[in-house]
């Protein structure tokens, strides 16, 4: 899932998470596909953000991200449950940018 | 040196210093009294638009997460109960206390509380909504040290930064306690309920929690793993390990753990987006 910002919104995303208006009614369901229509539509919403398919948005190199965990733990130790811990987080960011 | 003492005395007594928000000053006086009722806060907040917009956003946030949009105070309350709304309100109103002490501990605390959530959900655990509440405020005594003695505790940020190493130890070195301790100080001054007083007491102890174990490992716990993705900041870059009796009491398996990791990741995207800035 990504939060994108509706400047950047494009045709043929799919939204994972319903467009709900200011008195609280949905404006597009979840699993919606946008067209052009409906993002000009969204454009003159007070909406700034909508959900969509998609994995994070990638600021960040795969690599930049690895390191900035294993420079995290560096002091972490031998503790069996901190090594556990550091494995997951390397495979979850491997397994996100699959 | 500072002594215990003195020091806990001062910090008892930041609730007068001037740079306490109003509202929480406000807020103290309603729910400091035991015998206040949920209609007594219901029409404290409906009183003030700012705190009104504020629980709004807040209860529609993913630190709750209810299905649905909540549009009124009162239907908030109601959902939440007596002691998650003392707690949400305390959170709210040391928002602005939060930015000034650290920046980034607002986001540490909200990410706690979300992934105190998630790990208490797998787990399912009873009252989740406390535990939310226990991770936005585990880390008060961080704000109260920080209000009492702005320069010197900017200045041990500093250092923890500089030297690579954990505010809580150098903490201990000038003050000779931690803000595990200021904290519960600041818990037991402001009547916070018990499970919430020994949560953050215990928070980097887990092993001493007698009556809250498993929620106060949970916030343990989940402190670490909001440092491990590196969302927000709590005073240094490092992570505190994770003591094998709380990672027993709360026992998640391997896969559970890589399911936690998995969660934060959204819930943290959109709390990151969370601000209670008025607009």
């Amino acid at each position: 899932m990504a939060k994108v910002a509706i400047a950047n919104v494009k045709t043929g995303m799919k939204l994972l998470k319903p467009v709900i208006n200011d008195s609280g009614m949905v404006m597009l369901g979840e699993g919606t596909i946008l067209t052009d229509q409906m993002i000009n539509k969204l454009n003159n919403m007070n909406i700034s953000f909508v959900y969509v398919e998609g994995s994070q948005a990638k600021t960040k190199s795969k690599e930049a991200l690895i390191n900035e965990i294993n420079e995290r733990f560096q002091k972490s130790g031998t503790n069996e449950q901190m090594v556990l811990l550091h494995k997951l987080m390397i495979e979850h960011i491997e397994e996100t940018y699959k | 040196m500072i002594d215990t003492k003195n020091l806990r005395s001062q910090i008892e007594k930041i609730d007068t210093l001037p740079t306490i928000p109003s509202t929480l000053r406000k807020l103290l006086s309603v729910i400091e009294d035991p015998k206040v009722s949920l209609s007594d806060i219901g029409s404290f907040i409906s009183n003030d638009p700012v705190l009104t917009s504020r629980v709004i956003k807040v209860v529609n946030s993913p630190i709750y997460g209810f299905p649905g949009r909540i549009s009124s105070v009162n239907q908030a309350l109601i959902l939440l109960g007596l002691n998650v709304v003392k707690g949400m309100l305390l959170g709210v109103s040391v928002f602005e206390a939060m930015k000034k002490t650290m920046e980034g501990l607002w986001e540490h605390s909200i990410g706690c509380a979300v992934t105190s959530k998630i790990i208490g959900t797998k787990k399912g655990l009873a009252d989740i909504e406390e535990l939310s509440v226990a991770g936005i405020l585990h880390d008060i005594g961080k704000v109260a040290m920080g209000l009492k003695f702005l320069d010197e505790y900017k200045g041990l940020i500093k250092k923890a930064i500089d030297k690579n190493v954990l505010l809580i130890d150098l903490e201990k070195e000038l003050f000779f306690v931690t803000h595990s301790e200021t904290g519960a100080w600041i818990g037991q001054r402001w009547n916070f309920p018990k499970s919430l007083i020994e949560i953050i007491e215990y928070h980097h102890k887990p092993q001493l929690s007698k009556n809250y174990a498993i929620q106060t490992a949970v916030v343990h716990l989940a402190d670490i793993l909001v440092r491990a993705k590196g969302f927000g900041f709590a005073g240094d870059y490092l992570i505190p390990t994770i003591n094998p009796i709380a990672w027993q009491r709360v026992g998640l398996s391997k896969d559970e753990l890589k399911e936690v990791i998995a969660e934060m990741e959204d819930s943290l995207a959109e709390s990151g987006e969370f601000n209670l800035e008025d607009d």
